[in-house]
């Protein structure tokens, strides 16, 4: 347990270490304000909901877009001397995958939670429940943690920065375009189809202001499927 | 062909055949070919793989058994246990040996080059047919978790959607029945959306025992559902009498509880509008037109002058509205009947002709409210002289006794007034006094011109710190004295051969009825007692004529003004910046420490 904290710790405080992760932020954030201003709140006279939940729409592509440039930074690389190192040490797959995975989600979440200031400028002009930002943020973080275990699974897998991110996102926009589809396929599958797209499908409620239990358990689950994923790949780079 | 091959593409097969084409004969080639990959494999090499291409038939066997030709070969009926199993296990199943089928091939692949029966081969092949297995019963285990929580799901709204307490003019309107009401939600027992407006309904129902409230489920009470007209639940329905004599009015709320948000949101007013129609009986008011006069609906160029909010109060009420104009004989006579006249915001003066109709109206028992403008053409003098009334020079204008909006100088045009009377017309204003004011945009100040038969009352007078602009600088000039000014007027006309008296009230501003002052509680409230004691149905025990509702309606953002603007823009951008420079601070640590190193 002590290894897992650590190594999250490590890989948290090296977003930090690097200008890249400050730029990132600052990037992500500034496209924030930019949605907000511009595509939520617009040049119509919108219900002040109406603007939250198209401003926490956008936030959530753009939680997906971060997590795949976060994604460039999950692979270990066994051709450098620290991925390595991480490869050979006497720490268990698991540990390691959700080391990693806690690391780079502490810098998904900060960058989350920094833009909370944008949300509150609607009240400017507008009103908002605070119930109802809490549950899109809270759908937001959710969002970013689903990604970024698609990522740590894509990163195992692909092993190079470039493929993990390429991966991430082609995972990431074919479950989203599955949404998309729903509506040309059978009836019968157009609910399965709509239940696994992360931000159009899934994340729907919480930009509504609902906390629906089941939309919670979905990104739990991916959670859990693609950190099992990435354990499962790196167990058997391991062996190999 | 290889077994992979022949597996694979009965595999793409069955998929063109189940989801693509909805066809039996790509399915039995794709099974066929999945047989044929599997024998061969079989008779090559007895090892797992081989086993995992056998589970793999098994599974599309299985498959086959769940589909409706199958149930029927098996004999079970729709929605037996058995179909229900076999639903669930057949997709299971093909999940897991077709990972496991591809994870074995896939590894078997890479290995070609070395010899099939060596065991260590033979191992790693076991163990990827283990990795797909393992993965396979992961996603199983995921996606029966998300099944089941859709299927027990909980959901709590934390958005604005908070079910309105009763207001107060719904709690006079249940309070002054003097008959047996019942409100019937038709919905199922323990339903999420009549669980959230019951306590509405509950706390009605304390006001008055003429109101019962009671929740049916439709299918429960198909005799009453039929004879309330209610076709599904989901439905408000308000009803008085028994068989034949039984009159309704219906609120659809809806099942959903997302589509039924906007619906709940506004549930107050909603039950006003339907129980005023069933309780109150049906009354009418006449606006005049065609002379410039404030409308309702998109007629009205200035958004905030529009009397969309006037027009909805009324009809809550059950009052309806009628026009009258040249057309409808205001050159010549009233419309026998007609309660009430209004005249609101004429922009362009009045024939004599139709002063003369609207004075001998108010002369014989009429009842009519003026909204004014100083600014209009001199038109409405007749008509306020008729009533004892002239307008004052200038625009009401302070520096002190103003609600701020644009905060700037024109701010000193929205003057507000708070000093109320006992007269009717002002009862709920000084009621609620030191909450209330009533507010006038560019209003104007009024005087009595006296007139035999005519008796003028002010209800509301100003702060002593009001001048009447008469310039236009909206800056207080020596000429332009702070004083109490008076904008509104109640009329008593008693004329002698008048079987009842006349009455009106006058409002020196001619935007009052509109969405942006009628905003204002007082004005709301002034408005709505004026109405009442026009039509002489004021009382505590009475319904307010024009009541306001409690709302959880959403607000839409307002632009901002260029200031606020950039006071917006700064505050949204506030935050990546310092990012920025951190990063660029760090990155200059970095390129220091590297050259240090150098060196």
């Amino acid at each position: 347990m002590k290894t897992l904290w650590q190594i999250a710790a490590r890989d948290f405080t090296a977003w930090f270490r690097s200008p890249i992760g400050w730029w990132l932020a600052a990037l992500v954030l500034c496209l924030d304000a930019l949605q907000l201003h511009a595509v939520a709140i617009g040049t119509e006279r919108r219900p002040s909901a109406a603007v939250l939940e198209l401003f926490l729409l956008n936030a959530a592509v753009l939680t997906e877009v971060l997590v795949a440039f976060v994604a460039l930074r999950l692979p270990i690389d066994e051709g450098h001397e620290a991925g390595a190192l991480l490869l050979t040490s006497p720490v268990g797959e698991g540990s390691l995958v959700l080391g990693r995975f806690l690391g780079a989600f502490g810098y998904v979440a900060v960058v989350t939670l920094l833009s909370l200031h944008l949300p509150a400028l609607i009240l400017v002009n507008g009103k908002i429940s605070f119930g109802h930002v809490a549950t899109g943020y809270l759908g937001l973080l959710l969002v970013g943690a689903g990604g970024l275990a698609i990522a740590s699974a894509a990163a195992a897998i692909a092993r190079r920065p470039f493929g993990a991110a390429l991966t991430t996102a082609g995972v990431l926009a074919g479950l989203e375009l599955a949404h998309r589809l729903a509506s040309i396929a059978d009836l019968e599958h157009r609910p399965i189809l709509r239940a696994i797209a992360p931000v159009f499908g899934r994340f729907t409620s919480f930009r509504q202001g609902l906390f629906q239990l089941s939309d919670v358990v979905f990104f739990v689950l991916l959670t859990y499927l693609g950190l099992r994923v990435a354990t499962r790949a790196l167990a058997g780079r391991r062996e190999a | 062909m290889t077994p992979a091959l022949a597996t694979a593409l009965g595999l793409a097969f069955v998929v063109l055949g189940e989801l693509v084409l909805h066809a039996s004969w790509p399915t039995y080639l794709g099974v066929g070919l999945c047989a044929v990959g599997a024998t061969t494999r079989l008779a090559r090499h007895r090892d797992a793989l081989s086993f995992a291409h056998l589970g793999l038939l098994a599974a599309l066997g299985l498959h086959g058994l769940s589909t409706e030709r199958g149930l029927d070969l098996l004999g079970l009926a729709p929605g037996h246990l058995g179909e229900r199993i076999l639903g669930l296990a057949a997709p299971a199943a093909l999940l897991l040996a077709g990972l496991a089928t591809a994870f074995g091939e896939r590894v078997a692949f890479v290995l070609r080059s070395v010899d099939a029966h060596d065991a260590s081969v033979n191992a790693r092949v076991r163990d990827a047919i283990y990795r797909g297995l393992s993965l396979g019963l992961a996603l199983v285990f995921v996606v029966s978790l998300d099944v089941a929580a859709r299927a027990r799901d909980v959901r709590v709204d934390l958005s604005f959607l908070r079910v309105t307490e009763p207001s107060e003019t719904s709690q006079r309107l249940v309070r002054a029945l003097d008959g047996d009401v019942r409100a019937v939600l038709f919905y199922p027992e323990g339903h999420e959306v009549a669980a959230r407006v019951r306590p509405y309904f509950d706390t009605l129902a304390d006001a008055s025992s003429h109101l019962k409230v009671e929740r049916l489920d439709h299918a429960l009470a198909p005799e009453l559902a039929e004879r309330l007209h209610v076709t599904s639940n989901g439905f408000l329905v308000l009803f008085e009498g028994e068989g034949e004599a039984i009159r309704s009015e219906s609120v659809e709320l809806g099942l959903d509880l997302a589509s039924a948000r906007p619906r709940l949101r506004t549930l107050d007013g909603r039950f006003q509008e339907a129980f005023a129609r069933l309780t109150q009986p049906r009354r009418e008011i006449a606006l005049t037109v065609g002379h410039g006069e404030r409308s309702h609906g998109g007629a009205e160029v200035d958004p905030a002058e529009r009397l969309d909010r006037f027009v909805v109060a009324l009809r809550r009420a059950n009052i309806q509205v009628t026009t009258l104009g040249l057309a409808q004989g205001l050159a010549q006579e009233v419309p026998r009947g007609t309660p009430l006249v209004a005249v609101l915001g004429a922009r362009d003066p009045f024939a004599p002709e139709e002063v003369e109709t609207l004075l001998r109206f108010v002369h014989g028992g009429g009842r009519l409210l003026v909204l004014v403008d100083h600014e209009a053409e001199g038109g409405a003098d007749a008509l306020l002289a008729g009533l004892g009334l002239r307008l004052r020079p200038g625009v009401l204008a302070s520096e002190t006794s103003v609600v701020a909006r644009d905060r700037d100088l024109s701010d000193r045009a929205r003057v507000f007034a708070s000093r109320f009377s006992d007269h009717p017309v002002v009862i709920s204003a000084r009621a609620d006094a030191g909450r209330s004011a009533v507010v006038l945009h560019r209003g104007a100040a009024l005087e009595e011109a006296p007139t035999e038969g005519v008796e003028v009352v002010f209800p509301v007078r100003t702060e002593e710190n009001v001048w009447r602009d008469l310039d236009g600088d909206l800056t207080r000039d020596d000429d332009e004295p702070l004083e109490t000014q008076r904008m509104l007027a109640a009329v008593t006309v008693r004329a002698p051969r008048a079987s009842r008296v006349g009455r009106a009230v006058v409002i020196a501003d001619g935007s009052f009825a509109g969405d942006d002052l009628l905003g204002y509680r007082g004005n709301f409230r002034v408005l709505g007692d004026a109405l009442g004691w026009l039509l002489g149905d004021l009382g505590d025990d009475r319904p307010a004529i024009v009541g306001a509702t409690t709302s959880e309606e959403d607000v839409p953002v307002e632009h901002a003004p260029e200031d606020e603007r950039l006071w917006l823009w700064l505050g949204s951008l506030g935050v990546p910046l310092p990012l920025g420079i951190a990063g660029v601070v760090v990155a200059l640590r970095r390129r220091r420490r590297r050259r240090e190193g150098d060196a």
